[in-house]
């Protein structure tokens, strides 16, 4: 009688197993196949592309490449990353004054700086004011092959230099991984739209302008190649009807200004011109 | 004897300067160095930024003006890439106030500077520093603004966008 039990039991255990096993097999190779597709989707969210937001970046600098002539106001931050990871910021004014494609003047003011750069087509010059110092270099033809050449030979980088960049060949919108739509923000009393990238070592947000003028409104950067992860932020206001003169682009050293030379420079370049 | 003290003061700096990257830089106080900001742009190469930011070293401070030790200092003078000859921010102004040799030379321009008997500072050719020793003259040699500090000539200069000075040989 035991032994019959005993042998019932053992059926009925092994009949059970079975069953647990056909059962579950399918519903664990289900889940399986679930959470798979799941982490699909969540990788595909953190790498997908908002098509919207990328068109809109497009034309943004399609839209930028026609100004023929304009002038920016902006107020930008920059952090700083001391050794021990401290995050510093520092505000500075930018007022940038260009006519395309050839003529840019920039001037950058802060509680440690007063700079100006000139480009007239022909020749390069960063003056800064409080120490009296001016470096010349002959230039490029355009602004965008400046902003780059500077950044590259002398480790210069234009303030919004971006502005010359987006919807033009040297834009990198072809590099962003993530991109998402935000939606509708203010900046200025000015309606925006607002959208956020991903793209190698950067993190970064602009706010367009809705309408017909899609101009940039505001920019916040987040540096991700060092882990204190400083912000760039540039508030720009916009003029699209600035007047000026060629006098505006030309450098004219005052009488006491020194003129030095760019490290990187052949001294040739700078020197007895 | 002094000989002695000197060479052990020599040999005590170059020990000590590997390990101390932020040195007493008198009476302003001590400097803190950045190790890059933030990107600025999104159409450039992100890392070109720690590249460029890689010249902050130049903060990098090392006091030459007494022999008497090297104090690592725990002030909070906030030292980082900015235009540091404008004076003010880090308590040296440009061309007057401070008055401290700053190398990226490290160990071995420091060394040299040490080594000299009295406090004129001997910099070693290519070292660049922030601001300028005292009672620097300017020259102009063929349009180009040059500083001579005692027998050492610098060249100013604009490097990564920021003002700095380089030492060199007597320009011709």
């Amino acid at each position: 009688m035991n032994k019959r039990l005993a042998v019932l039991t053992l059926v009925a255990l092994g009949l059970l197993m079975l069953l647990t096993q056909v059962r579950t097999q399918p519903v664990s190779a289900k889940n399986l196949t679930s959470a798979t597709t799941a982490k699909k989707a969540a990788a595909a969210d953190d790498s997908a592309i908002n098509a919207e937001a990328i068109a809109a970046l497009n034309s943004m600098g399609s839209y930028l490449r026609t100004l023929k002539a304009f002038q920016v106001e902006a107020v930008t931050t920059k952090d700083d990353v001391l050794d021990d990871g401290e995050l510093i910021q520092f505000d500075t004014r930018v007022n940038l004054l260009a006519r395309m494609p050839d003529r840019l003047r920039i001037e950058v003011t802060s509680s440690r700086q007063h700079r100006l750069y000139f480009y007239d087509g022909q020749n390069f010059t960063l003056y800064a004011q409080r120490v009296n110092y001016y470096a010349t270099v002959p230039a490029p033809a355009t602004v965008g092959k400046l902003a780059e050449e500077v950044d590259d030979k002398y480790g210069i980088q234009l303030p919004l230099e971006d502005l010359f960049y987006w919807g033009g060949p040297k834009s990198k919108v072809g590099e962003i991984t993530g991109a998402i739509e935000v939606g509708p923000a203010e900046v200025g009393g000015v309606t925006c739209e607002q959208y956020a990238f991903r793209q190698p070592g950067l993190n970064w947000q602009i706010w367009i302008q809705q309408g017909e003028f899609p101009l940039p409104r505001k920019l916040v950067l987040s540096t991700l190649t060092d882990e204190a992860r400083p912000q760039y932020s540039s508030v720009l206001q916009w003029n699209l009807a600035p007047s000026f003169n060629e006098a505006a682009f030309q450098f004219e050293p005052p009488t006491d200004a020194q003129k030095i030379v760019f490290a990187g420079a052949n001294a040739s370049d700078g020197a007895g011109k | 004897m002094n000989k002695t003290i000197h060479k052990s003061l020599v040999a005590l700096t170059v020990m000590l300067l590997p390990f101390s990257a932020i040195v007493n830089a008198g009476p302003g106080g001590g400097n803190h160095s950045s190790r890059g900001s933030a990107t600025s742009s999104v159409n450039r190469g992100s890392n070109n930024n720690s590249n460029r930011n890689s010249n902050t070293n130049v903060n990098r401070n090392t006091n030459v003006n007494t022999n008497k030790n090297v104090n690592v200092n725990s002030n909070k003078n906030v030292n980082v890439n900015v235009d540091n000859n404008r004076g003010g921010y880090y308590g040296g102004g440009y061309n007057s106030g401070c008055c401290y040799h700053q190398s990226v030379g490290g160990a071995v321009a420091t060394a040299a500077a040490v080594t000299a008997t009295t406090m004129v500072t001997a910099a070693v050719v290519g070292s660049m520093v922030n601001t300028l020793p005292p009672a620097c003259s300017s020259v102009i040699v063929n349009g180009i603004a040059y500083q001579k500090c005692g027998s050492t000539w610098y060249q100013p200069q604009f490097a990564g966008g920021n003002t700095s000075y380089v030492v060199i040989n007597a320009p011709r």
